[in-house]
């Protein structure tokens, strides 16, 4: 009895912790997850497809978008484990099952660690400009950046961060309000936490996920844009080589944002890739 | 049109959504120390890999978003490869084509540079001020000060769970004997290693402090009478039982708990101190509840 009002008080406080929305109708549920540096607002250029067929849960990692500030734990979030853990926990919440998640960059690889914590809630994963390591690792793994040019992304983080609160606040405001009201917000956010930022930068682009590759045994779908610069096609490449259910496509577009930039070219693909995995 | 746009000391860049550069003006060739047009060049190629994860994960997202960037800084790439700070202010428009304009600003990022220096060495210093300010030097254990802030918290969370807390002194017999026949060096040897026997039973969130001289405190949340007074007991056995430096030595130790009606540290410690009294005044080497 006792156990069952705590499920309850968690499940209400991770719902919120998240800022989970649910939309959209269908009996097959997908789950978004944004990449570093964005939020679930990011997804809206998909989403009125998406939400004609499938149920849509979207949401934002702690310190991301809407999400509460002060459950950040800079131990939990130094890693993507914690992040995956967000996913587990969400699903685990809202006692969902058989669910897609589509993961964009850093959130691919966070995808394919949730799916194997929580295979049994997971049917499928869509990868959107995935790398499982950013580091060059000579002589057999080119990532495309050197530590020093990490450490520089770091630093360039601190020396723009007053900008990021500028870039927030129309998100934290929701679409629909007007130009004029967004700019008045704008600078009351510029005490956004580096901090949060600064983690998760670190926690996307010094990590080496490849070994944990071979583990994800869940169809995979991977789409890598033509020219990326932060992750090129041969890493599309490494990828599909990698884990043993899954296929690549390659996207004639530019920039590591498919899902903002050619919604249109990859939405039709990854509804026809997620209806055939359909138990 | 165009002459008038070389005349600027700002750089003037537009590209299109397929990221090639369809119109420069002449002072992006002075930034980037180049002689040919860059049309010729790769739009990423012109910026470090670092500005280019931050154009790729903040500045396009932001442009797609609300059509328009404001001073975000970045680092462009001369062809000789030496860095330059610039400052861009970019536009999208329906088409996805962006309007980039730069200024350089090497005097701005020394500043920011000198900002985020100062701000990680407040930083550092704000640690060890709040190191110094909390921990005893010696023992490395809580000192007086940080004692009384975490043992309020300790009793009004008790009182929240309805639990008991206990208090524990511990003082060392004799200790001015010890000082007087080894030196002062060996006095500081025994404190610290008393310091760590105290430390290895202790649970995550119970109170290890140095109250002062040869007098230590102990305050231990979620635990009864018998139980405060058999942790004591053990303490005092282990110590009398181990030699430091080939010394033996033995403490005195008062123990108090609280009852529902008392959530005072200081009524707490000062029943502790008459226990510890007590303990004295009957041969010393005993534990006493009050």
């Amino acid at each position: 009895m006792i156990n069952q009002k705590v499920m309850c008080h968690d499940k209400v406080e991770i719902l919120k912790r998240n800022n989970v929305n649910i939309t959209g109708n269908g009996d097959k549920t997908i789950l978004l997850a944004h990449g570093f540096g964005c939020d679930q607002n990011m997804w809206r250029f998909m989403l009125p497809t998406l939400e004609k067929q499938f149920k849509v849960v979207l949401f934002d990692y702690v310190g991301s978008g809407k999400s509460d500030l002060n459950s950040f734990s800079k131990k939990k979030y130094a890693s993507l484990e914690g992040y995956a853990k967000d996913i587990e926990e969400i699903l685990v919440a809202l006692d969902l099952s058989n669910v897609s998640i589509i993961g964009h960059s850093v959130s691919s690889i966070i995808a394919g660690i949730a799916s194997i914590n929580c295979g049994d809630r997971i049917s499928d994963i869509t990868m959107i400009c995935p790398s499982p390591c950013f580091m060059n690792m000579p002589p057999n793994y080119i990532g495309g950046f050197e530590r020093e040019d990490l450490e520089e992304l770091i630093n360039l983080m601190d020396k723009n961060y007053i900008g990021w609160a500028n870039y927030l606040a129309p998100l934290v405001m929701g679409a629909g309000h007007s130009p004029e009201l967004i700019g008045e917000l704008s600078g009351s956010f510029c005490s956004t936490d580096p901090i949060v930022a600064k983690t998760f930068a670190i926690a996307t682009f010094f990590s080496d996920h490849r070994p944990m590759l071979k583990d994800i045994l869940k169809p995979t779908f991977i789409f890598q844009c033509s020219k990326d610069s932060l992750a090129s096609p041969d890493i599309g490449e490494y990828m599909v080589e990698n884990i043993n259910n899954s296929q690549l496509a390659v996207i004639e577009a530019e920039g590591h944002c498919l899902h903002m930039t050619d919604p249109t070219l990859i939405t039709p693909l990854l509804i026809d890739f997620i209806n055939r995995n359909k138990v | 049109m165009d002459s008038f746009l070389d005349s600027f000391y700002s750089g003037h860049l537009v590209v299109n959504s397929k990221r090639a550069i369809t119109y420069s003006n002449q002072h992006i060739l002075h930034l980037l120390d180049e002689q040919e047009a860059p049309s010729a060049m790769q739009f990423c190629n012109m910026f470090t890999k670092a500005s280019n994860i931050f154009i790729e994960s903040y500045v396009y997202p932001l442009l797609i978003n609300e059509f328009c960037a404001e001073e975000v800084q970045l680092s462009m790439i001369t062809s000789t490869g030496k860095k330059v700070p610039v400052l861009a202010t970019i536009r999208l428009d329906e088409e996805h084509t962006t309007y980039w304009s730069f200024f350089e600003c090497a005097n701005r990022d020394k500043l920011y540079q000198e900002l985020i220096e100062t701000k990680e060495l407040l930083e550092k210093q704000s640690q060890e001020l709040l190191k110094m300010a909390t921990i005893d030097p010696l023992t490395g254990l809580l000192n007086r000060r940080e004692l009384d802030n975490q043992a309020g918290r300790i009793l009004s969370q008790a009182q929240r769970n309805k639990s008991s807390v206990a208090v524990m002194i511990i003082d060392i017999d004799y200790f001015k004997n010890i000082n007087d026949t080894h030196g002062h060096a060996v006095g500081d040897d025994v404190l610290q290693h008393l310091g760590k026997i105290l430390l290895k039973g202790h649970r995550e969130h119970d109170i290890v402090a140095r109250f002062g001289g040869e007098e230590f405190v102990l305050v231990l949340h979620d635990i009864d009478d018998v139980n405060a007074l058999s942790v004591a007991e053990k303490i005092r056995g282990d110590i009398e039982t181990t030699k430091i430096n080939g010394i033996n030595i033995t403490v005195s130790i008062g123990v108090s708990v609280n009852k529902d009606d008392k959530n005072e540290f200081d009524v707490l410690f000062k029943e502790a101190d008459s226990a510890l009294y007590k303990a004295k005044n009957k041969g010393r080497n005993k534990t006493i509840l009050y």
